[in-house]
């Protein structure tokens, strides 16, 4: 019995190498020396290797994913860190970006304007009780060599002229200041007026002392006229809501939206002594237009 | 039943650890080094007196076929060394050796440069092209000695957590018997 004991678990421990050795032998032969007892031995092993290589694999994959599934959540965070980065420069490069548009604009005037002009930023808006801006105040001053009456334009138009300057600071008067007065003219028919503010709780100007007889239309373009010494001409001042006739008098009036968005403005170009270039291209009277500019028909 | 039980832990413990070589080899770059981490427990069982020479056959058998699913090596070569080390080392009777850390280390790398090398020889005469480049002859040598050297160090580690796995199993068994 023991004898037996002994002679079977040799057996079996002989089978069990046997057993591979077939297998490895009946894969690595080539395939055409493979013969009838090598095709039993792959036909039956297939299977088996292939399950067994599948469950390892198996085993080994959700493993792997949940270490992977670790990483992920990491590198989730970090991505969404990222995103929140990106997005945030996203945006300051947009604004970045209209900035720089904005101010390019500004600077495109330069030329168009001629003689010295300054850039300057707005630092601070004085608000009517109905949020309506009523004065600005820049960031450049005495210092700058800015001087009162320096006409202010911006990239829709003419904003108004410098009222007072101190140190590196100066207030700007607006053109719908009932304080302000401009010599204007209109670009279709070249009809001639004064525009004043009109101080009210919208953003509104009158032209004043248009001649009767003048074909003023809603929608017709307000430019300066040049005449005075303190604006250029040619800058756009606004567009013709309204026209006032009276039955009686020489004249008649028009109510103007200004070109400007006070609310909105940001950047300005303060103007300096208008170019001799201009100056001779007008030719005129230098103390009639003063006279004209202060109002006076 | 006993025995099917020691041997079925044996066998889930070859498993466990071939996962987690599997999942580490895909974490840290380590394919420059591939260490055998059944071929220790293949030696305890050799060395193990109260294993059984069919059972440790059996489970030798069943670990090696495990390491040929996991490495996607030729099938049957990891089974047949694996198997061939168990009645190797069973016969040489070398489990006076088994006393501490260096001496595992020392057995399994001794037992380790002979499994390799043989896996080494058999591929080299089964396989039509041969599986290193014979311009470097020296390249395969080496590749074996740091197979063979990460694995006889990780010995004591293996060693330690089979014979605290058969330790278990036969506590459970002594508590279960009646009286």
């Amino acid at each position: 019995m023991n004898y037996f004991r002994r002679f079977r678990d040799a057996a079996l421990c002989v089978a069990l190498l046997a057993l591979p050795f077939f297998f490895l032998s009946a894969n690595l032969k080539d395939a055409s020396n493979v013969n009838m007892v090598d095709r039993l031995v792959l036909q039956a092993s297939a299977p088996v290797q292939f399950l067994a290589t599948q469950i390892a694999h198996a085993v080994s994959d959700v493993l792997e994913e949940y270490v992977y599934l670790v990483d992920v959540k990491r590198e989730h965070e970090r991505l969404r860190a990222e995103n929140d980065r990106l997005r945030q420069e996203q945006l300051e490069l947009r604004i970045h970006a209209q900035d720089n548009e904005r101010l390019r604009e500004l600077l495109s005037l330069r030329p168009r304007l001629g003689g010295e002009t300054w850039a300057a930023q707005v630092i601070a808006k004085e608000t009517s009780a109905h949020f309506r801006v009523v004065r600005i105040r820049l960031d450049r001053g005495e210092r700058d060599e800015i001087r009162e009456g320096m006409p202010v334009v911006s990239t829709e138009g003419l904003v108004g002229q410098i009222r007072r300057t101190w140190g590196r600071y100066a207030d700007v008067q607006l053109t719908v200041d009932q304080r302000s007065a401009i010599d204007v003219v209109l670009e279709r028919g070249r009809a001639r007026g004064i525009l004043r503010g009109t101080g009210a709780d919208e953003y509104a100007c009158r032209i004043e002392y248009l001649e009767r007889t003048d074909e003023v239309q809603p929608g017709d373009e307000v430019y300066t006229s040049g005449l005075g010494q303190r604006f250029p001409s040619s800058i756009l001042v606004g567009r013709v809501r309204s026209v006032v006739q009276r039955e009686h008098g020489l004249y008649q009036e028009a109510l103007v939206t200004p070109a400007v968005n006070f609310s909105a403005l940001q950047e300005v170009l303060v103007l300096g002594a208008m170019s001799t270039r201009r100056r001779l291209e007008h030719g005129e009277d230098w103390d009639h237009n003063e006279q004209v500019a202060d109002g006076s028909p | 039943m006993t025995s099917i039980l020691r041997t079925f832990v044996v066998v889930s413990l070859g498993f466990i650890l071939l996962v987690l070589q599997s999942t580490i080899a895909t974490l840290v770059n380590v394919h420059w080094v591939t260490p055998q981490v059944v071929l220790p427990i293949v030696i305890w069982q050799s060395i193990s007196s109260d294993v059984h020479l069919v059972r440790g056959a059996f489970a030798s058998f069943a670990l090696g076929y495990l390491a040929d699913s996991f490495c996607g090596n030729l099938m049957s070569l990891h089974t047949f060394v694996m198997v061939a080390t168990f009645t190797v080392v069973r016969g040489a009777g070398l489990r006076l050796f088994f006393r501490g850390p260096a001496y595992q280390v020392v057995l399994t790398f001794a037992v380790g440069v002979l499994a390799l090398g043989t896996m080494l020889a058999l591929r080299a005469i089964f396989e039509k092209l041969p599986p290193f480049s014979t311009e470097g002859q020296w390249s395969p040598f080496w590749g074996l000695l740091a197979d063979v050297s990460v694995t006889a160090f990780l010995a004591p580690l293996c060693f330690s957590a089979v014979r605290r796995a058969d330790t278990l199993v036969n506590r459970r068994k002594e508590e279960s018997a009646p009286g």
